[in-house]
């Protein structure tokens, strides 16, 4: 996983993430191919990259993203654990960037929500 | 299509591939190689999916595409590290592009396609082959029996007789393949003993040895069928064909590094004289040429420094291949247009190449 490292991302622990619309992906070996068919181009996720996808696939918020991946990594100890969640940030703003994934929070998706009930 | 920014990180902390950097970044190299060429086939199926999902040829090839994805690891890093895979990658990636850009599939295509089922048959068959020869317990020794999608990219280095019974082609020419398998496995021994990592990591990037004594060459590879390396007759000693051996792996490894990164974007016609053997090259002939001297330099000073018998010539070829370094680096460095990454790679194997010429061996008579 990598970030380009010019993007410093901010993102709210309650900011939610999803993976585009019209994003196809396919897993092969550590890594998955992204199609993105509006634009009619792939990509390629390494390792790190396919464990965010697929962690993406659950709709996670910022908070949950961030600590599953830390989890799954067995990533220790404040400095490791800051290194990591600074290099998340910026990943996540690189697919953003790319619109590969999409962001929205959970207080508007709520009132989306609420606005169905009767 | 499939882009790596893997290489980039190891290039700034001066990795330059050479058999004296270190192992790990050696394989990093080939694993990120193999993980580039699996996901542009797969990208090409998505993005082929996309235009015309429905067409027979396209349904069958991503169903071949999904079950390549789902082998195990080690069988579809085979698979993709075969040089007749990258063939096949090389002239189906050109085809997909024109069939996006005009939506259309079109014959060529579909025949590309539909190749890939053939392909892999032949490379299980190859695979299980009990009477292949090999040497170094992988690399396949052959004469004219070789992958036809190999064949038909194999001219101008090499064209291949049209007959099929490999074995009166095997005896017809001097002394046969099983032989020159001995004179290899030997060969490869002493690159061995010389330099253990040249010899360890031969095999990952040397698929095929292409035996062809009426070959006008002394040795040859190309880009264009990386992984494969042809070697003639021309060797008078087994020293001559260490210095071949390592002279073809050497541009193997490059081979590799520039799949990932061109390095080099000089796309003019012009032509260098290399300092080593007065033949002209375009500037991608001269780069290869360049960091190939430099390893070779590096081989001829272990040689030296371990074998009396050989000691004399290997300084006298190391200063000969140095004073050919030397020269070439000031036109390396002033007609080169490199990528970012480039920029940096270059000037690692420039650094390489003045402490060749400051650290002369005792003895060498400079």
């Amino acid at each position: 996983m990598t970030g380009n490292g010019d993007t410093t991302s901010e993102f709210e622990p309650d900011t939610v993430f999803e993976r585009g619309i019209g994003i196809e992906s396919i897993e092969v070996g550590d890594d998955t191919v992204l199609f993105d068919i509006l634009r009619a181009r792939a990509l390629r996720l390494n390792a790190s990259g396919t464990e965010v996808w697929r962690i993406l696939d659950e709709r996670p918020t910022y908070h949950q993203l961030e600590s599953q991946f830390i989890t799954r990594n067995d990533i220790k100890g404040k400095p490791a654990t800051e290194a990591a969640s600074q290099a998340l940030r910026e990943y996540l703003g690189d697919l953003v960037d790319h619109g590969l994934i999409g962001v929205s929070h959970v207080s508007s998706v709520a009132t989306v929500e609420r606005k169905r009930e009767p | 299509m499939i882009e790596s920014g893997a290489l980039r990180k190891e290039v700034e902390r001066g990795v330059t591939y050479a058999p004296d950097d270190d192992d790990d970044a050696y394989f990093r190299l080939l694993h990120e190689v193999a993980s580039i060429r699996q996901c542009t086939m797969v990208g090409l199926a998505m993005q082929l999916h996309h235009i015309a999902g429905e067409h027979p040829a396209i349904q069958d090839f991503v169903a071949q595409v999904r079950d390549i994805a789902a082998l195990s690891s080690v069988a579809r890093r085979q698979f993709v590290e075969h040089p007749a895979f990258l063939c096949w990658l090389r002239q189906t990636s050109p085809a997909t592009a024109k069939a996006v850009e005009e939506g259309a599939i079109d014959a060529e295509l579909t025949e590309w396609l539909t190749e890939l089922p053939s392909l892999r048959a032949r490379i299980a068959a190859a695979s299980k082959d009990v009477h292949r020869l090999t040497v170094n317990e992988s690399i396949e020794i052959r004469r004219h029996d070789v992958d036809p999608l190999i064949a038909a990219i194999s001219p101008p280095t090499y064209t291949f007789k049209s007959s099929p019974d490999s074995r009166l082609n095997n005896n017809e020419n001097g002394y046969t393949l099983p032989f020159f398998r001995n004179v290899a496995e030997v060969t490869l021994g002493q690159i061995r003993a010389t330099w253990p990592e040249i010899a360890n990591r031969f095999s990952g990037v040397v698929h095929t040895l292409i035996h062809v004594p009426d070959g006008d060459f002394r040795s040859a590879s190309a880009n264009r069928y990386t992984g494969v390396v042809f070697l003639s007759s021309d060797d008078d000693s087994l020293l001559g064909l260490e210095e071949s051996l390592v002279h073809e792996f050497s541009h193997q490894v490059l081979y590799r590094v520039m799949e990932l990164d061109p390095l080099v974007l000089n796309s003019t016609d012009d032509n260098f004289q290399l300092p080593w053997s007065g033949s002209e090259r375009d500037y991608f002939g001269f780069f290869h040429a360049f960091y190939v001297y430099i390893i070779l330099a590096l081989y001829y000073s272990r040689v030296a420094a371990r074998r009396d018998r050989d000691r004399g010539f290997a300084l006298a070829r190391r200063r000969e291949i140095v004073r050919g370094i030397e020269a070439a680096v000031p036109e390396i460095v002033s007609a080169g247009q490199f990528t970012s990454t480039g920029k940096i790679f270059v000037k690692h194997i420039c650094r390489k190449a003045r402490n060749l010429a400051v650290n002369e061996p005792e003895g060498s008579g400079a």
